[in-house]
């Protein structure tokens, strides 16, 4: 299976450029999409769930535009997006059966796998109860097994931790972990933790362009050698930040443990540390510049 | 007078908001096209204001008063459906829940709420009063123009209305079981109620003899008496039929030279007065008001007392998310062939999920009625049997925008064909099944010919809210258009009574014309849907 994204750009109505001149290749594992607010990837994400169409490109699915034939994609298509809505009078049960006939699936397998799906979720005591009365959480939970019922070879989602506490943002990273498997899943977010957690493979999109396409590895040695950290007067903290990507800031009794990324030492005192996903991707980030 | 800046900027805000959707386009529309129709031609027949076979010349007096009854009978309507919306968008956008957070006080977001509503309809009244003068202008019997004449009925009949219309919008938005389709259906029929036992008695009747309001509400008593004075002195045997729009006598009507009545300051007292009427009320929607209170909300919206207390045995203990290994069984094909006959009981499912029982008994005791009633009132069965449902309608092809789960269906398979024939077939089967008992009453009395006329109906109203519904994503224009559509049927308007109960035998033109409007709303939603899916 195969999903190739050939030069997709979108304008919008109002002119604004949502991607511009993406491109990517995707095999089964998880490839997590990260970038800032604005970076284009809903709008990709949008594109490549068929809710709507790119201006320019192509996006190939097996070798099919799925442009002219969204539903040879649709098939197999597992969708979380990252706001949606549910029908408060219907149970998880009953959202979950109108979900797997609007897919397409027979009643058996349709009953088997929304009782495998919610135990999954850990629903099945609450399967019963109006979604109106879910927390967020428990919403998400239910995206997420909707986006399953069809077992997906596509599995989109985007932004799903948000909105989630940090308990249960570590019990999803580990449920898409295991879901992955002979699947290609998307994950699109900005919350680095989650894809340095899951990722197989590494996109940077800034400005609706992609800056990075890396694995974890060598998106950790994009900045090896270049980040910093020493103990600065709290006092010099402002003047230090103008002059440096500082990407952590620690106060201590006896001062600022500033970290930096810088490729020459900022100070005689400084020394150098092992960088994490979140130096490397604000590193890329505030370049804008394709490593 | 930081209230004060907060209302004008709400206000302001709720204004642009409302003026940039397809909805105030299409009321606009409508309210221009409303407007055109009751100046007709000068040759024609046709009178918009109907106290015998006579009418004022078109000039400004005659032209501002038609606007004015026009604006006090039809656009509260039209104007409800357009502003009962405003506590609703807070509530959707979550700003709501913003505001609830600021020392504004309920009964001060309300007053503000009511003044969003009325700068949007004060808005309809500026364009009904410059259609006015153009459709003086184009019809040109007088071109000379007295502004007063033509402005003073528009606003000193329309603006109290459209006040105390923008507080009951207000105030049915406060009150929970009101907020939604069941409020509008009741805000349509009261409203008529009004009309015709107390606003204007024997607006729908025949030979009442002299008319005259009961509570001038609405203001038209001044210039009723001043055109039923004349009436009787034309046509003394005239005796008192008021028609208002549509009525032909059969021959050329006599022109009179009508300069209009003297808006005396006791009447102009009087319609203020009814503003004070419009700020108690709004005032009144403080208390039901919850304030986007979550708790509040849900509590009074889903759950009946009964749900209440059973609910409180059942555990309501969150259930934590614990990842547990399942092995989830492959499935054998990814799309069933019998998908389309899943996805149509999935939406009958759907759309019945959430009908109170007493929603259901209703139904059955109108198609109980139709089946075993008395045979005079058949026609009037059929037609409640088309207007109950409407609650269930009116949620087709907007649905998804209002629970917010377009993306989730519109990823899935065939999310243009498939899904939204299925919507459209279940509302289709809903329309067949609420007239089943006077269908099989018909067919036994022989009579199956008026069954077509039924089917046509199930087959236009669905298509008719999907269309709609696809135009402007709310189901209001639905409700809207639907009810007057309907009102305007039962109450003779041939044209419009897409059952055909006012007709003496089927009309197979008409129900050939409601095929094709069926066709042409079905066409708008597949459109609609195909244009949301790629732009």
């Amino acid at each position: 299976m195969k999903l190739t994204i050939n030069n997709v750009s979108k304008k919008y109505s109002n002119k604004v450029l949502g991607l511009n001149k993406f491109s990517l290749e995707l095999e089964p594992g998880i490839l997590g999409l990260l970038g800032p607010n604005g970076a284009g990837k809903t709008t990709l994400m949008n594109i490549l769930a068929t809710i709507t169409r790119p201006t320019e490109g192509q996006v190939l699915w097996n070798g099919v535009d799925i442009v002219k034939k969204p539903d040879e994609l649709r098939r197999v298509l597992g969708y979380l997006p990252q706001s949606f809505g549910v029908y408060p009078n219907l149970s998880a049960q009953e959202f979950l059966e109108y979900m797997a006939a609007v897919k397409g699936l027979d009643s058996r397998s349709a009953r088997r796998r929304i009782d495998e799906l919610l135990q999954l979720v850990n629903l099945t005591e609450a399967r019963k109860r109006p979604l109106g009365g879910y927390s967020g959480g428990m919403r998400q939970r239910v995206g997420i097994a909707q986006a399953l019922l069809n077992d997906p070879q596509l599995l989109i989602v985007d932004e799903p931790t948000v909105g989630l506490d940090p308990e249960e943002r570590v019990r999803f990273r580990d449920l898409i972990a295991d879901l992955s498997g002979e699947r290609i899943v998307i994950l699109s977010t900005h919350i680095v933790s989650d894809v340095e957690a899951t990722a197989t493979r590494i996109v940077i999109s800034n400005h609706g362009r992609k800056v990075a396409d890396t694995s974890p590895e060598n998106f950790l040695r994009m900045v090896d050698g270049k980040v910093w950290e020493w103990l600065i007067p709290s006092t010099e903290l402002t003047h230090v930040k103008k002059q440096h990507l500082t990407s952590g800031a620690l106060r201590r009794p006896d001062g600022v443990q500033l970290r930096v990324i810088a490729d020459a030492s900022p100070a005689t005192d400084a020394r150098r540390v092992t960088p994490t996903f979140e130096d490397a991707y604000l590193k890329l980030v505030s370049n804008g510049q394709a490593a | 007078m930081n209230t004060l800046r907060w209302i004008y900027h709400m206000m302001l805000a709720d204004l642009r908001e409302r003026v940039r959707t397809p909805k105030f386009l299409v009321i606009i529309g409508l309210a221009m096209l409303a407007g055109y129709a009751y100046i007709p031609a000068t040759d024609s027949a046709t009178l918009s204001i109907a106290l015998g076979p006579w009418r004022g010349v078109n000039n400004s007096a005659w032209v501002g008063t038609v606007f004015g009854m026009l604006t006090v009978l039809i656009m509260p309507i039209l104007g409800y459906f357009l502003v009962k919306n405003a506590i609703e968008l807070d509530r959707r956008t979550n700003v709501g829940r913003v505001i609830a957070t600021t020392p504004i006080s309920k009964p001060v977001y309300v007053l503000g709420k009511w003044l969003s509503n009325l700068a949007t309809l004060t808005m309809i009244l500026f364009i009904l009063n410059i259609m006015a003068l153009v459709m003086q202008l184009v019809r040109a019997e007088v071109t000379q123009v007295d502004l007063w004449a033509l402005s003073a009925p528009i606003w000193l009949m329309g603006f109290p209305i459209f006040a105390l219309i923008a507080a009951i919008a207000v105030l049915f938005e406060s009150i929970s079981f009101l907020s939604g389709t069941f409020g509008n259906i009741l805000f349509f029929i009261g409203w008529v109620l009004f009309l015709e036992f107390i606003g204007l008695p024997g607006l729908f009747e025949f030979n009442v003899g002299v008319i005259q309001p009961h509570n001038d509400l609405l203001g038209v008593s001044l210039p009723l008496a001043s055109l039923q004075a004349i009436g009787n002195q034309l046509f003394p045997e005239f005796v008192g039929h008021f028609n208002f729009g549509g009525a032909n006598y059969g021959m050329a009507p006599q022109i009179v030279d009508w300069q209009g009545v003297d808006w005396t300051l006791a009447y102009m007292l009087d319609r203020l007065s009814w503003l004070a009427l419009a700020i108690g009320l709004t005032l009144s929607a403080a208390l039901p008001f919850d304030r986007f209170d979550p708790a509040l909300a849900s509590a009074s919206k889903a759950d009946s007392p009964l749900k209440r207390f059973f609910r409180r045995k059942q555990s309501v203990v969150e259930p934590a998310f614990l990842h547990t290994k399942v092995d989830l069984t492959p499935l054998a094909e990814q799309v069933s062939s019998s998908r389309f006959g899943r996805l149509l009981i999935a939406e009958l499912k759907l759309m019945f999920k959430g009908k109170r029982w007493w929603w259901y008994g209703v139904a059955a005791f109108i198609s109980l009625l139709g089946f075993a009633g008395p045979p005079d009132g058949r026609a009037v069965t059929a037609q409640l049997a088309v207007l109950w449902p409407v609650i269930a309608w009116s949620a087709m092809g907007t649905r998804e925008e209002q629970f917010d789960t377009t993306k989730l269906l519109f990823s899935a398979v065939d999310p243009i064909k498939s899904q939204l024939l299925a919507t459209w077939l279940s509302g289709v089967l809903l329309g067949l099944i609420a007239t089943l008992g006077v269908s099989l009453r018909m067919v036994i009395e022989g009579q199956a010919g008026f069954i077509l006329a039924f089917w046509v109906a199930a087959l236009f109203i669905p298509s008719l809210a999907l269309g709609l519904g696809s135009v402007s994503g709310s189901p209001r224009l639905f409700e809207a258009v639907y009810l007057i559509w309907w009102f305007l049927g039962v109450n003779g308007v041939k044209p419009m009574d897409f059952m055909q109960g006012s007709w003496d035998a089927v009309s197979l033109l008409w129900v050939s014309i409601y095929l094709l409007l069926a066709m042409i709303f079905f066409s708008l939603a597949l459109a609609g849907r195909w244009r949301r899916l790629v732009k």
